[in-house]
């Protein structure tokens, strides 16, 4: 029998001798299919240049801003909505018309009102996580059950107390859980809002690997994207693990 | 009419409705300090309403209701914080203590009077039922509060954490005197606690009955006069 820890690396491998099988095979030609060693090559080319550290900081420093911005606002605004039903009736339509939304139309707006530079993919990306981010803050304190409240009322609980002694530690299971999944969602959209208007960042990477038919290093970022945005799943996720988060969360 | 307004709590001619159902008619109920109350009624009479009322979180549609102290209150779907210790739920009440050793010695002191010493650093998914209960009884000694209310506290412990809890409790308020008001559909619990038993008609509820039980603690559920009082509790709870 193989020990778990094993099983995730030798997935890998499988599929990593899939890919040189394929590539061995040329079924597609070396320039569209890429072998692994010619990934391995082009990412020591980028390494050497420190054209790929400098990329990953860019795209890094966009999203922790976009994504920091929306939080800033979203948790709030959440909360806020999440216990008056009036404004929360009133809004909720126009949240969930802009949720249904791909960000990735807003695209010529970025670039018209924010030109090139930094500003229009950090637009994008709080774009991306402000809408799902506030509705799914709205439904958490939504649904906290009511004898919380009770509870914190008999206790004479009221205004910032209430809010940081019962209400955020009543949500913040399912708010770390919706910003994993938003800090996701900007990690996608990140590569694509790098494509247009920017000059560094891992999705001009491509996009300029691409435009030189260089799929290898195209691979070569698509690697290190998906790297990191693992890692920095894997860190939200050690939130879940605090104990007094667990109760959140069931058995894992 | 009341004329005693030394009472605890003093409920005067309350009627309460929802929409246009007419839940509680006119119920005058009266509950001195240090006494303990518990109230007996069919399902859906309208006894948590009437606890509801109590703690202030409705308002009567008639009538006068007064409750002469500050008040804690254990919920039948049980109230913890899921998100704190043992001994920091122990410790919501008393957390405007200026003196931390004292409230600390305190929460310390609750924590061992529920038998519950070692626990102190648990948080509630990882206790029993019972334990969440003893947590939730500690929870509402703490403090300088004197009236407890009760909605069905026990109702989803097995038979056996049952039976233990309430000797428990009536240990605790032995020890710690306070005023109970305990609502319950479970005729031997009210046997096993009550100084007085109120009994409550179905809807619109009103109060049919009230009996004292003069039996000494500890008392035990096969005890003759404790079967005697049950009997006449639920005869006239199916009149």
């Amino acid at each position: 029998m193989i020990h778990k820890n094993w099983l995730a690396p030798l997935a890998i491998l499988f599929i990593l001798v899939c890919w040189q099988v394929i590539s061995l095979l040329k079924i597609f030609p070396e320039y569209a299919f890429p072998s692994p060693l010619s990934v391995v090559k082009s990412f020591q080319e980028e390494l050497s240049t420190a054209r790929l550290l400098n990329d990953i900081v860019a795209s890094l420093w966009r999203v922790a801003i976009g994504f920091l911005s929306s939080a800033c606002l979203a948790i709030p605004i959440g909360l806020w909505l999440g216990r008056n039903r009036n404004w929360n009736t009133a809004i909720l339509p126009i949240l969930n018309f802009f949720r249904s939304l791909s960000p990735l139309a807003w695209i010529p707006f970025a670039i018209l009102w924010f030109h090139i530079g930094d500003k229009p993919a950090i637009f994008l990306i709080f774009l991306a996580t402000f809408f799902p981010l506030t509705l799914s803050v709205i439904s958490a304190v939504a649904t906290i059950p009511d004898i919380y409240f009770r509870v914190a009322r008999d206790h004479d609980y009221n205004g910032t107390e209430l809010l940081f002694k019962v209400t955020l530690p009543a949500i913040m299971p399912q708010l770390l859980t919706s910003m994993r999944i938003c800090y996701g969602i900007s990690w996608v959209v990140i590569v694509a809002a790098e494509m247009v208007g920017c000059q560094d960042g891992l999705g001009y990477g491509i996009w300029d690997a691409r435009n030189g038919l260089r799929l290898d290093t195209a691979v070569c970022y698509m690697i290190t994207i998906g790297t990191i945005g693992t890692g920095i799943d894997k860190l939200f996720q050690r939130f879940t693990k605090a104990d007094n988060l667990k109760w959140g969360y069931g058995k894992q | 009419m009341v004329n005693n307004d030394h009472a605890h709590i003093i409920l005067e001619n309350v009627s309460f409705t929802y929409g246009n159902m007419k839940v509680l008619d006119n119920i005058t109920i009266e509950v001195r300090r240090g006494e303990r109350v518990v109230i007996v009624g069919p399902s859906g009479c309208g006894k948590t309403t009437l606890l509801n009322l109590l703690t202030g979180y409705l308002q009567p549609a008639s009538g006068r209701v007064k409750v002469t102290s500050s008040v804690r209150t254990v919920f039948q779907q049980g109230g913890l914080f899921p998100w704190l210790t043992v001994a920091e739920n122990v410790g919501i009440g008393l957390r405007h203590m200026k003196d931390i050793v004292r409230r600390d010695a305190e929460i310390q002191d609750l924590i061992n009077l529920v038998n519950l010493k070692g626990f102190e650093k648990y948080y509630p998914h990882e206790l029993s039922g019972g334990m969440k209960q003893r947590v939730e009884l500690a929870r509402v000694l703490a403090g300088t509060s004197d009236i407890i209310f009760m909605d069905e506290p026990f109702s989803s412990l097995d038979y056996l954490s049952r039976m233990e809890i309430r000797k428990e409790l009536i240990r605790l308020l032995d020890k710690r005197p306070k005023t109970l008001v305990m609502v319950t559909h479970d005729i031997d619990e009210a046997v096993q606690i009550a100084d007085r038993i109120i009994i409550l008609t179905s809807r619109p509820t009103s109060v049919c009955h009230e009996m004292y039980v003069k039996v000494a603690h500890p008392r035990h559920n096969t005890q003759p006069e404790l079967l005697e009082v049950a009997a006449h509790v639920m005869e006239k709870i199916l009149v």
